[in-house]
C-alpha cells in the first residue's frame, strides 16, 4: 500500500499516520462482544455474547442481566460452535446493544412508553394520528443511534461469503452507518502487535485460529481453526473434576458456608429457588468458576518435551490450591498442568467420561495447526512467519503457553529462528483483534478504503467481497 | 473536547467567585491578580499540565471528503481550528499501485499467447497483480482462475508478458540502461531454476535437529579459532611494536636499552655508596654492578649501539668522571671466552711477559727490529734480509709471520755477531804475522 521503509526504520514524525475519525469498531467473538472508539486504548464496551432470553421472547442482554438467576430465562448464544453467527436477528440486537448501551448513547425511550405521553383522557380521534407520528418518530430515532460513524468490524477468516455480505446488509440498511468496513481477526491482531507480517494464533473461546499475514494482507489459503479453545479447556477441567470427583457448584447457588478442610464435603447452606434457573443458566455460571479456576490453577507444562514424557519433573512444581465456592478445596498437582496439556497433544487430553464421543483429531492441536498454516504457504514466507509468531487472544493467557508454543514449534523446526511474541499485558492479549481494529481505523491511508453507502448502493453487497481481502 | 486553557480559565473564574464570595469585588480581583502573579513565578516543582502552553488552541469538528475517494464519504473529525491543510492531502503519497504491462485484445494476439494460458487467465494475473500490490506469496495465495498454478509458473508468465510489452514499447535498440537491465531480468527469469532453489531452501528448513546441533558446534568451534586468533595477533602486534619502536636518539626516553639502564643502575648505585644510609642493594653480578673502584663503562665490550646509548647519556646529563670512557686501563679487554681456533682467527696472543705501555701495532715488531743504532749496521741488516729474501714491508704482521720474523732476526744478529768477531781475528791474524814477518 504504502512505499515500504525498512521494518528497523521508524516513521519520521511527519508521517504521523493518525487521523482519528473517531469511527466505531466492533470485534464480536463468540464470548465477549468488544466494541468502541477507533483510536482507543481498550474497547469501552465489553458485552457478554451471551443473552437470556425470556419466556415471552423478550432478549437480554448485558453482564448484569444475564447473571441474575431467573427462572424464567434461557441463557443462549448466537453463535455456533464454529465461531460463525447462527442467529443472525438476535447477533444484530446484540451488536446493537453493545455499541448503544457505551457508546453512542442508550437509544431513547419510545415516546409511546416513556410514559409522559400516557393520557388518561382519550379523546377519540386525535389519538390514533399522534400514535401513527410517535411511531415514525420512533423509527426515525432507532436509526439514528448509528448512522454518525463508519463502523469497522471483524470477522473470522473462514467466515462463508454469505455470512460477510448479510454483515454489510445489517450495517448499511439496518443501522445505517456512513461507511463500512470487515478485516479478518487475524490480520487485525498483527496490526495491533506492530507487525505486518506474522502468523498470528488467536485462541479464542470456541475456536482457535492461525493465519498467516504477510505484508499485511491475509494469506487465506493458511487460515487454519479448531475447537480447541478455552472452551474445549473448560470440558477438559470438568472431565478433570469428574474423575477427581470434584463437585461444581456455581456461586449463585451457595448461601451461606463454613470452611471446611481440604477434601472434605462442603459445609454449606444452599439457595433454594421456587422456579430454578435453567440448566444453561448453571452452565454459563460454572463457566464463570472455571474461568477463575484456569487464571489461578491451570498451567501449561512449558516443555521441552511433552507433559507425560516430564512427569518427574512436572512431580517437582508446587500443587495450588483451589476453593469452590460452596468452601470444598483441595491443592491440583499435575492435573493442573494436565488439562491444558489436551491444547498441545490431543492424545493426552482427557477422555470424555459421560459420552463416548470421539477425541479430537491430532492435526487440530494448535502447534499442529500452526504446522498445517505454515505448510500452506510459499517457501519463502515461513521463516519470516515462523520469526514473527503473534500469539492473541483471551485463551492465550494459560500460564506458560507462549513458552510451551515456542519450544514446541522449534522442536518441529529446528533450523530457523522461532519466536513467539504474546504481549505481556493481558488487556493487550483479550482485545488484541480489538486493539488492531482501532489502529486500522484511525489511520489516515485507511480512509479510501471505507465502503461507503454510496458505493454499497451502487454495487450492492457484493463489494465486500471485493474491496475487503 | 475541552483544552487545558478552557479548564484554567474555568476553574479560575469558578476559583474566584466560589472561594472568596464575601470580599468585595475589587479584594477579589486582586486576590486573583496575585495568584496569576504567583503562578507565573518560576516554581520549583513541575508545572502541571493543565498550566502548560501558551495560549489556548482552537478546535473544530468538521467533516470533509477524501481526495482519492470517487464517492461522497464525509469523515468527522475534531482537528485544529486554524490547521487549513486538506487532512487527506498528508496520506495521498502513501497510495501507490503497482505498475501493470498495458496491452489489449490485438496485442495479446500478435505477440503475447502462450500454450498453456489463456488470455482470461493472463488477465486475471495482472488483476491479482495489481490488487494485491505485486506481492508474489499474496497473489499466489488469491489467484484461482481454472487450473492450480504455482508461484514460478504465475512469475514466468508474468514476467513474460513484462518483457514483451517492455519491448514492444521501447525497441530493444533504444533502450536505456536501466531499462535493458529490467527486460533482461525479465527474460531471464527460469521457474525451473527458481522451484530447484525453493526446494533447496525447503530441505534447509526441514533440517535435523541433530544437523542443525553440528552446525552450531562448528560455528561454536569457528568462533574460537578466531577469537584466539584474534588474541595471538593482537599480542603479536604488541610484540613487533615493543622490538620495532623507533628509538628517539634526542629527546625521548633515554634508558631503552638494557646497557643505558646497566648505566644508570651503576650511577645510582654508585651515588648511593657515597651516602651514610643505602637504599640500593647490588645485584650480586660484577656486569651489572661493575667493580667498586673501577671504571664499569671501559668495561663493557663495545657493541653496534653502544654510540647510541652513549650519545643519548651524553644529551641526557653531564657525564660524571666514571661514566666516562677510559682508554688508559685496558684491564680486561680480552674476551675471554674465545676458542682456540677463534683465538688463532682474530691473531690473539695471550702475551706472556710485560707489554710495554702504550699502544703497540703488530707491524712495529717487524719493522722496529731492522733499524739498528748505526746506519752502517742499520744497512748491514738490510744487505742480508735482502740476501735471505725478506721483503722490505710485509703485508700481514701476523702472529705466525711475527715469530718467523723474529727467528730470522735473531739469526741475523747471530750472523753479525759472528761476521764481527770473524773480522776481528782475521785484523790480529794479519797484525800477528807482520810483527813475525
Amino acid at each position: 500500500m504504502a512505499a515500504v521503509l525498512p521494518p528497523t526504520q521508524a516513521p519520521s514524525k511527519d508521517d504521523y499516520a493518525g487521523d482519528e475519525i473517531n469511527a466505531l469498531v466492533l470485534d464480536p467473538g463468540s464470548y465477549t462482544t468488544r466494541a468502541g472508539f477507533a483510536g482507543e486504548d481498550t474497547p469501552k464496551s465489553v458485552t457478554p455474547t451471551h443473552y437470556a432470553l425470556s419466556k415471552s421472547g423478550e432478549h437480554i442482554f448485558g453482564e448484569n442481566a444475564i447473571h441474575l438467576p431467573r427462572g424464567d430465562v434461557e441463557i443462549k448464544n448466537p453463535f455456533s460452535s464454529d465461531g460463525l453467527v447462527e442467529d443472525w436477528d438476535t447477533a444484530a440486537k446484540l451488536w446493537e446493544y453493545a455499541i448503544t448501551s457505551r457508546l453512542t448513547g442508550a437509544r431513547q425511550t419510545p415516546p409511546s412508553k416513556n410514559g409522559l405521553n400516557d393520557d388518561p383522557v382519550k379523546d377519540g380521534e386525535g389519538d390514533t394520528a399522534m400514535v401513527e407520528d410517535m411511531e415514525k418518530m420512533e423509527d426515525e430515532e432507532q436509526s439514528r443511534t448509528l448512522e454518525e460513524y463508519p463502523l469497522l468490524m471483524s470477522e473470522p477468516g473462514w467466515n462463508p461469503v454469505k455470512a460477510r455480505e448479510k454483515t454489510i446488509e445489517l450495517a448499511m440498511e439496518e443501522w445505517g452507518v456512513p461507511a463500512f468496513f470487515l478485516a479478518k481477526t487475524g490480520q487485525l491482531a498483527a496490526y495491533g502487535n506492530g507487525k505486518a507480517t506474522a502468523l498470528v494464533v488467536d485462541v479464542g473461546h470456541q475456536n482457535t485460529s492461525v493465519t498467516a499475514v504477510w505484508e499485511g494482507m491475509v494469506l487465506r489459503k493458511s487460515i487454519m481453526h479448531s475447537n480447541i479453545a478455552s472452551s474445549f479447556l473448560s470440558d477438559q477441567i470438568r472431565h478433570m473434576f469428574t474423575t477427581q470427583q470434584v463437585p461444581l457448584i456455581p456461586h449463585y447457588m451457595v448461601k451461606t458456608k463454613q470452611p471446611v478442610d481440604a477434601k472434605v464435603p462442603s459445609n454449606a447452606t444452599y439457595t433454594n429457588f421456587d422456579t430454578p434457573p435453567h440448566a444453561s443458566f448453571r452452565r454459563l455460571e460454572e463457566e464463570r468458576v472455571l474461568t477463575s479456576f484456569k487464571e489461578s490453577v491451570v498451567q501449561a507444562w512449558p516443555g521441552p518435551g511433552r507433559l507425560d514424557s516430564n512427569t518427574d519433573a512436572v512431580k517437582m512444581n508446587p500443587a495450588r490450591p483451589f476453593e469452590m465456592p460452596d468452601g470444598w478445596n483441595t491443592v491440583f498437582g499435575p492435573e493442573r498442568f494436565k488439562v491444558a496439556e489436551g491444547l498441545f497433544d490431543t492424545k493426552s487430553a482427557y477422555p470424555d467420561p459421560s459420552t463416548n464421543s470421539t477425541p479430537p483429531k491430532s492435526d487440530d492441536s494448535i502447534p499442529s495447526l500452526m504446522h498445517r498454516a505454515l505448510n500452506a504457504c510459499d517457501q519463502d514466507t515461513k521463516a519470516p512467519l515462523l520469526g514473527n509468531i503473534v500469539l492473541t487472544g483471551a485463551g492465550s493467557l494459560i500460564e506458560k503457553m507462549p513458552e510451551r508454543l515456542q519450544t514446541d514449534l522449534q522442536a518441529l523446526y529446528p533450523n530457523p529462528r522461532v519466536r513467539v511474541i504474546a504481549n505481556s499485558s493481558s488487556v493487550e492479549r483479550k482485545y488484541g483483534a480489538w486493539i488492531g481494529g482501532s489502529v486500522l481505523g484511525s489511520l489516515g491511508t485507511f480512509h479510501q478504503m471505507w465502503i461507503s453507502k454510496e458505493e454499497y448502493a451502487e454495487f450492492g453487497a457484493g463489494i465486500v467481497e471485493r474491496r475487503c481481502k | 473536547m475541552a483544552t487545558g486553557a478552557d479548564i484554567r480559565a474555568a476553574l479560575g473564574s469558578d476559583f474566584a467567585t466560589n472561594a472568596l464570595p464575601s470580599l468585595p469585588r475589587t479584594a477579589s480581583t486582586q486576590v486573583s491578580q496575585a495568584a496569576t502573579k504567583n503562578s507565573s513565578q518560576p516554581r520549583r516543582h513541575k508545572r502541571s499540565l493543565l498550566r502548560r502552553g501558551g495560549k489556548a488552541v482552537h478546535w473544530s469538528r468538521d467533516s470533509t471528503g477524501v481526495s482519492s475517494r470517487r464517492d461522497q464519504l464525509r469523515l468527522i473529525r475534531w482537528r485544529r481550528a486554524r490547521d487549513d491543510e486538506e487532512p487527506f492531502a498528508r496520506f495521498a503519497k502513501y497510495d501507490v499501485h503497482a505498475e501493470l504491462p498495458q496491452y489489449d485484445a490485438e496485442i495479446y494476439e500478435a505477440h503475447l499467447t502462450h500454450p498453456e494460458w489463456t488470455k482470461d487467465e493472463t488477465d486475471g494475473l495482472m488483476e491479482a497483480y495489481g490488487d494485491n500490490y505485486g506481492k508474489w506469496p499474496v497473489i499466489t495465495d488469491r489467484y484461482d482462475t481454472g487450473r492450480p498454478r504455482s508461484m514460478e509458473d504465475l512469475k514466468a508468465r508474468f514476467y513474460g508478458v513484462s518483457a514483451t510489452v517492455l519491448s514492444l514499447n521501447t525497441p530493444i535498440s533504444s533502450m536505456t540502461g536501466p531499462q535493458y537491465t529490467l527486460y533482461d531480468t525479465l527474460r531471464n527469469f527460469d521457474p525451473a531454476k527458481e522451484a530447484s532453489r525453493k526446494k533447496l531452501a525447503e530441505g534447509h528448513l526441514q533440517r535435523r535437529q541433530t544437523e542443525v546441533d553440528e552446525e552450531t558446534v562448528l560455528l561454536g568451534e569457528l568462533q574460537r579459532i578466531m577469537l584466539n586468533q584474534a588474541n595471538l595477533d593482537s599480542e603479536r602486534e604488541d610484540l613487533r611494536r615493543r622490538l620495532d619502536h623507533p628509538l628517539a636518539n634526542t629527546n625521548g626516553y633515554q634508558y631503552n636499552t638494557s646497557q643505558a639502564l646497566t648505566q644508570l643502575w651503576q650511577q645510582l648505585l654508585q651515588t648511593d655508596r657515597m651516602k651514610k644510609n643505602q637504599r640500593l642493594r647490588a645485584t650480586g653480578n660484577q656486569t651489572f654492578d661493575g667493580l667498586p673502584g673501577t671504571t664499569p663503562t671501559s668495561a663493557r665490550p663495545r657493541d653496534s649501539i653502544a654510540g647510541i646509548s652513549d650519545s643519548g647519556a651524553a644529551s641526557g646529563r653531564r657525564p660524571t668522571r666514571d661514566s666516562l670512557p677510559s682508554a688508559t686501563t685496558p684491564g680486561s679487554t680480552l674476551p675471554v671466552d674465545m676458542s682456540k681456533a677463534d683465538l688463532a682467527r682474530f691473531g690473539v696472543v695471550v702475551a706472556q711477559d710485560k707489554i710495554s705501555s702504550g699502544i703497540t701495532f703488530a707491524s712495529d715488531r717487524l719493522s722496529k727490529p731492522r733499524i739498528a743504532k748505526s746506519t752502517l749496521q742499520t744497512d748491514k741488516i738490510a744487505a742480508i734480509l735482502t740476501h735471505a729474501g725478506v721483503p722490505d714491508l710485509i703485508a700481514l704482521p701476523t702472529p705466525a709471520v711475527i715469530e718467523q720474523f723474529d727467528a730470522i732476526m735473531s739469526k741475523v744478529h747471530a750472523l753479525l755477531d759472528m761476521r764481527k768477531l770473524a773480522e776481528k781475528e782475521e785484523q790480529e791474524l794479519r797484525v800477528r804475522s807482520a810483527e813475525a814477518a
